[in-house]
């Protein structure tokens, strides 16, 4: 039991320093870039690292169709936007204009970080199947 | 398309990051996954404000004689034009054809994927937007670009090679209707707008092969000549160059007059009011379609469950825009005592700038964001992992453009429309009735032309 709590800790530690560095090099490359958080070694960015002038936009798809209906997210130049997408199918999502896009597996959550730096209206969608997530509606 | 390695990956700064794949071709309602953002109210008001103004000023400040009859006339182009129109000609038939091979090509042999084929972008945002606005500045440019003209004309050449220019302005452009040229253009809307995988190559690649199958026959049956009227494309094109400051006289002479005055010399035939309409009707259906109106409606609707809830959108769209103007066109049949056909066709030339604004209020900023899509590809248009001109890694600028630039634009385009529109009834009017009866015809064309304008900028505002 000793042995498999302290490896289990380890491995925690393992990870928590893999996020640190990977929110690290996330706030090297602002707009960049979209993981899922099944893959912490890829650098996923936890909820400690967020900024308090993040807007963060949550979409919960459920049979190709989002809860709620898809709706705009409105932001400002310049905002920092994170975006969570929660499947129950796999997919994939894409932020247009950004041209970011993420892999959704069932149930895991997949956060898309970018810096709204372009004005407009962005559809956020599914890929398969072209399915509206949601408009990222990007005021001057 | 999963299992293709994505054709351009940019250089991502994260270290595990993923390639990103460039979507911007994916076009889910004909255009790419950017939308204007909604236009400011108070630049709403002022748009049809100034439409409501203008309309009652031209009634009672306008002249009181036609004068476009004799402006359409117009003036000979200064010589180097005409000693360029030759050259221009050539270069612009090469072109034609070079396009459209690079097409099918594409269309057919291509990646087939939307984002790694240049086919979408050259159909739907470089020949569809890009000829409207083009034919209006430079003139009847379809002509010498359409590759069905050009191949009818080396078969003529072939077959005669003494007679050139033949069928210029002969019988067989004069014959025909427009009816097949709306169906053509309803045909084509309806793939973009409606069916639900339209940038698909494929797709393209089987509409332009019923499309050319359909041109070969007209030539083949009518002669090349009746490609102006039975090509949809040229049929429409050729209304907006009438708007254009640069024509071509009966004699094939190059002559310089002011914009819109030539729609005083357009003639209507059967099936024009059909085709005006379709294009107005399917360029109001794409702006309803952003709306979260429809798009609460449509929203839940994926593949032929999406094409059947769009394509009744469509059609009651474009029903919507004529039953408008035939109401209109029977109260003034009351008013002035004429029959509501012969108005019909008599004013039919004032909606071309309002079709052609609302075109351009749609999808300036398309052709400019998405069009840029365009000089990627033209280095890689088949998605083989080319790289022809250096260019392939070019990504769309989306700032080149303030948003405040692309609401002026919309906002002008859509009131100078409607400013040309009503000029021209005017025109038309007091052309055919004296002038107590003109001024009177005119009130519902001018009530159809506000509720046209003010609808089209309403549209603009999104919400």
């Amino acid at each position: 039991m000793h042995r498999f709590l302290r490896s289990g800790l380890a491995g925690v530690g393992v990870v928590a320093i893999a996020l640190a560095l990977g929110a690290c090099g996330a706030d090297q490359n602002p707009t960049l870039d979209a993981q899922p958080t099944t893959r912490p070694s890829d650098g996923v960015t936890t909820s400690s690292t967020l900024a308090p002038n993040v807007k963060v936009f949550v979409v919960t798809v459920t049979g190709n169709k989002v809860d709620g209906g898809p709706q705009v997210d409105e932001v400002k130049v310049g905002d920092p936007v994170r975006i969570e997408v929660t499947s129950d199918t796999a997919n994939e999502v894409h932020v247009h204009g950004y041209d970011l896009s993420g892999t959704l597996a069932p149930g895991v959550t997949t956060r898309i970080d970018l810096v709204a730096d372009k004005a407009g209206q962005w559809e956020i969608e599914l890929h398969d199947g072209n399915v509206l997530l949601a408009t990222l509606r990007v005021d001057p | 398309m999963g299992d293709r390695a994505p054709r351009r990956q940019r250089p991502v700064g994260h270290p595990a990051g993923r390639p990103l794949r460039q979507f911007g071709a994916v076009l889910a309602h004909g255009v790419g996954g950017r939308s204007d953002l909604p236009l400011p109210v108070w630049l709403f008001a002022y748009g049809a404000g100034s439409a409501l103004l203008i309309s009652f000023v031209t009634l009672h400040i306008l002249w009181r004689r036609p004068r476009l009859d004799a402006l359409s006339a117009g003036v000979s182009a200064p010589a180097w034009m005409a000693t360029m129109a030759r050259p221009a000609a050539f270069a612009t038939r090469a072109l034609g054809l070079l396009a459209f091979g690079v097409v099918l090509a594409a269309a057919w042999f291509g990646d087939k994927s939307p984002a790694a084929n240049i086919a979408p972008i050259l159909v739907y945002v470089i020949f569809w937007v890009g000829l409207q606005a083009g034919s209006f500045l430079f003139g009847d440019i379809w002509s010498r670009l359409s590759p069905w003209d050009t191949l009818a004309l080396g078969f003529e050449k072939l077959r005669s090679p003494r007679r050139t220019g033949a069928g210029e302005t002969g019988a067989g452009e004069r014959a025909g209707t427009h009816w097949p040229a709306a169906l053509g253009i309803a045909g084509f809307v309806w793939m973009e707008l409606c069916y639900h995988d339209p940038s698909s190559p494929r797709v393209l690649g089987v509409a332009l092969a019923l499309y050319s199958m359909a041109m070969v026959v007209v030539v083949a049956r009518h002669g090349r000549a009746r490609l102006r009227t039975a090509d949809p494309f040229a049929a429409w094109f050729a209304l907006l160059a009438a708007m254009a400051p640069l024509f071509r006289d009966d004699h094939g002479a190059m002559r310089l007059r002011w914009p819109f005055a030539g729609l005083a010399s357009v003639r209507p035939r059967s099936g024009t009011l059909g085709l005006v309409m379709v294009v107005l009707g399917s360029t109001a259906f794409d702006g309803l379609s952003r709306t979260a109106w429809w798009r609460d409606i449509a929203a839940s609707q994926v593949g032929w469950g999406a094409t059947a809830v769009a394509t009744p959108g469509l059609a009651a769209t474009v029903a919507a825009m004529l039953a408008v103007y035939v109401a209109a066109m029977n109260a003034a049949g009351r008013i002035s005592g004429r029959g509501p056909a012969d108005l019909r066709v008599a004013f039919l030339s004032s909606l071309v700038p309002i079709a052609l604004a609302y075109a351009i209020g749609h999808y300036f900023s398309l052709f400019m964001f998405e069009g840029q899509q365009a000089i990627a590809m033209a280095s890689d248009p088949l998605g083989r992992g080319w790289d022809l001109f250096g260019t392939i890694d070019r990504a769309i600028n989306y700032r080149l453009l303030s948003t405040d630039l692309i609401a002026w634009v919309q906002v002008s385009a859509i009131v100078t429309g409607h400013v040309a529109g009503v000029v021209v009834a005017h025109d038309r009017a007091v052309s055919r009735f004296e002038l107590a009866t003109a001024t009177r015809s005119q009130l519902p064309l001018l009530a159809v032309m506000v509720a046209y304008t003010v609808g089209g900028l309403a549209l603009l505002l999104g919400a």
